[in-house]
């Protein structure tokens, strides 16, 4: 009964929905049913052809009731390693990928008497099943999403269509600006707030909730945390005697897989857990959202989906 | 695919107990020791497809004794309503908890149920227990009770439905019909520490952090299953505290020439399944019974049983309520033990 890990999938449809972002639709090759799966879910898209292959993940976008299509919508990242351009080039109607099985790093809080969404650019994305999920629970919520101009929302039309009353959108270049100071001052007892976006945009509203004593528990954000480049080093892995290089533009986990070590992964952003690896010997620089404040000073594990290591010293226990 | 025999007439679980373990269901009864010495651990391991016949050939075993056991069930909630319990918020879990049933029992038993989809509009048949029913995915007035109320009074084994938040899993939903002396009437909204409270020892060894630890990251489509077990006497599937007047004393009934025949191993097959729609969990507690004459029938078991049994510790043997009959038991036994 074990569904298989990953689905060859096709893509089936590709449209330009604004001047950055591409909205992608796909069914499995073996014509078989997708699983269900809840809002905020993600997906990791592996691509692959002769020069490159990356693993990113992407929020699932369409209705979980549509068991034949998964959708999905990618932002073109300029300084990206190069998944994001390869889904904005290579990627066409017939183009054959593979997909792992949706996992949940940004559920919905099923108690919460109000939901508080907030997105930003292409945080928009974990928010569409959101939206499924309020129609189908008739949940409480509001929508406040800002973009640069009219141009860059994407969905918003469709969006505002469906809930007129409960979506408000917010430009950059024109209209009043989304107010996160006064928006969270005016919440009824029992509201959770769900940020998505840029980083900018998930601190500042992180920062006014904490000020103004919104409990930990009914704050949740999911910030598209694409692992950044850093210095070329070289590890040691302690089990197998191997040396491995990892190089400027790849993570450390990435260099593994690449030399087929198998190391189970999920969000590859740092924020799942599933790629905790044991230390032997490094300084590492911890860069994931999983592991404890004590576990990162013990130095006795670390997450190779995003971090990497201070000078060139790293021995795992692999 | 093995085809099931489902036994009818229906045998009972109470009053006259005619309840029976045919030969294969001995051969196929989960006998959890793998060792002659117990000890709470996380023995948790991947719920795969097992060996054909056996209880884990399919996600949810139905066996000979299911139309026995749907109607105990039945007349469990006719008795105490509240056995079934649901908090709103639990809508999602709970047509999730349907949908996964009823497609695992219509696509491993074809023989006896089928369900068809157009959409949303839904069609079931369960054939043992003569049900034809239309209703819409996601609408609860097209079905006679909750969905989860309804599916599971067509499964066998006890369900509590999870909700996942705060790190950790929330006994909000649940339909426990044969408890082994717990109360899910106390237990619904519990979390998962708050529920695992009273079990003796396992908490200052961290099995249940681990646990938690690692049930918070199931997957979709990759269940897991552990087992758990104690004793009871008679074929007995409802002892809940609720109505321990009924079955308590029976723990003093136990004497040398009745060891066979009064006292049961009961051991539950428990399962965890990731939740598609909700990110909730399933938690499926399915129990088998089986006598020690029958059990003993495996000499390897007989041996196992008896050493297990001598080797308890005390606190499990009390927690599990073994400690007035324990020497009478272990005594039996030791003559499988030479």
């Amino acid at each position: 009964m074990t569904a298989p890990f990953s689905n060859r999938v096709k893509i089936t449809s590709v449209e330009q929905i604004t001047p950055l972002i591409k909205h992608f639709k796909f069914e499995r090759i073996d014509g078989e049913p997708f699983l269900p799966y809840s809002s905020g879910s993600h997906v990791v898209v592996s691509m692959k052809n002769d020069d490159e292959s990356h693993k990113n993940p992407y929020s699932l976008v369409g209705s979980s009731n549509n068991y034949m299509q998964y959708q999905i919508a990618v932002r073109l990242e300029d300084n990206g390693r190069g998944g994001s351009k390869f889904m904005h080039t290579q990627v066409e109607i017939g183009t054959e990928l593979e997909i792992g099985n949706p996992y949940n790093l940004f559920p919905v809080y099923k108690i919460a008497r109000k939901h508080l969404l907030i997105a930003g650019g292409v945080g928009i994305t974990p928010f569409m099943t959101y939206i499924d999920e309020m129609d189908m629970t008739k949940g409480n919520f509001e929508l406040h999403y800002a973009t640069r101009d009219k141009s860059h929302a994407a969905f918003a039309e469709e969006l505002l269509e469906r809930h007129p009353k409960s979506v408000k959108l917010y430009h950059d270049d024109q209209g009043p600006k989304l107010d996160i100071n006064a928006l969270l001052n005016d919440q009824p007892l029992g509201t959770h707030v769900y940020v998505c976006g840029p980083k900018g945009m998930v601190d500042a509203v992180l920062k006014v909730a904490n000020e103004l004593c919104w409990p930990e528990t009914s704050i949740h954000s999911e910030e598209f945390k694409a692992p950044e480049t850093g210095k070329p080093f070289t590890v040691r892995l302690h089990k197998s005697q191997r040396n491995i290089e990892v190089t400027e533009k790849e993570t450390l986990l990435e260099a593994l897989e690449k030399a087929d070590i198998e190391i189970p992964y999920s969000c590859r952003g740092g924020a799942c857990g599933f790629c905790k690896t044991v230390v032997v010997e490094g300084d590492i620089d911890h860069r994931d959202y999983f592991l404890t404040d004590e576990e990162k000073e013990s130095g006795k594990c670390m997450m190779p989906c995003i971090s990497r290591v201070n000078g060139d010293n790293l021995v795992l226990d692999l | 695919m093995t085809k099931v025999a489902i036994k009818d007439p229906i045998q009972t679980f109470r009053d006259d107990f005619t309840y029976t373990n045919s030969k294969e269901a001995i051969e196929r009864f989960p006998f959890p020791f793998p060792e002659d010495e117990y000890m709470y651990s996380v023995n948790m391991e991947m719920h795969e497809r097992g060996e054909v016949g056996s209880v884990y050939e399919h996600p949810f075993d139905v066996d000979e004794h299911y139309l026995s056991e749907m109607v105990e069930r039945g007349i469990v909630l006719e008795k105490d309503p509240n056995r079934f319990g649901t908090l709103d918020h639990m809508d999602l879990h709970n047509w999730d908890t349907l949908e996964l049933i009823m497609e695992s029992f219509a696509r491993d038993y074809p023989e006896h149920f089928s369900l068809t989809k157009d959409g949303d509009n839904w069609h079931w048949e369960n054939r043992p227990m003569g049900i034809k029913d239309s209703f819409v995915f996601g609408d609860k007035s097209t079905l006679p009770q909750d969905p989860f109320e309804y599916i599971g009074r067509q499964a066998q084994g006890d369900f509590v439905v999870m909700d996942q938040r705060d790190e950790t899993l929330w006994a909000d939903a649940s339909l426990i019909t044969c408890a082994a002396d717990w109360s899910i009437q106390f237990d619904l909204g519990m979390s998962f520490m708050e529920w695992h409270g009273p079990v003796p020892l396992a908490h200052e060894k961290g099995v249940f952090e681990r646990a938690l630890k690692y049930l918070l990251m199931i997957r979709l489509g990759q269940p897991v299953k552990r087992f758990n077990w104690t004793i009871t006497m008679n074929p007995r599937m409802d002892t809940a505290p609720e109505v321990y007047h009924e079955w308590g004393h029976e723990r003093t009934s136990v004497t040398p020439d009745n060891v066979g025949e009064v006292v049961h191993l009961r051991v539950e097959v428990q399962t965890l399944f990731r939740l598609p729609r909700s990110n909730g969990m399933l938690f499926g507690i399915r129990t088998y019974l089986i006598n020690m004459n029958d059990l003993c029938t495996n000499p390897a078991w007989a041996k196992r049983m008896h050493r297990v049994m001598k080797n308890l510790h005390p606190e499990i043997k009390d927690y599990k309520g073994i400690t007035r009959y324990h020497e009478t038991l272990v005594e039996w036994l030791s003559k499988f033990d030479k």
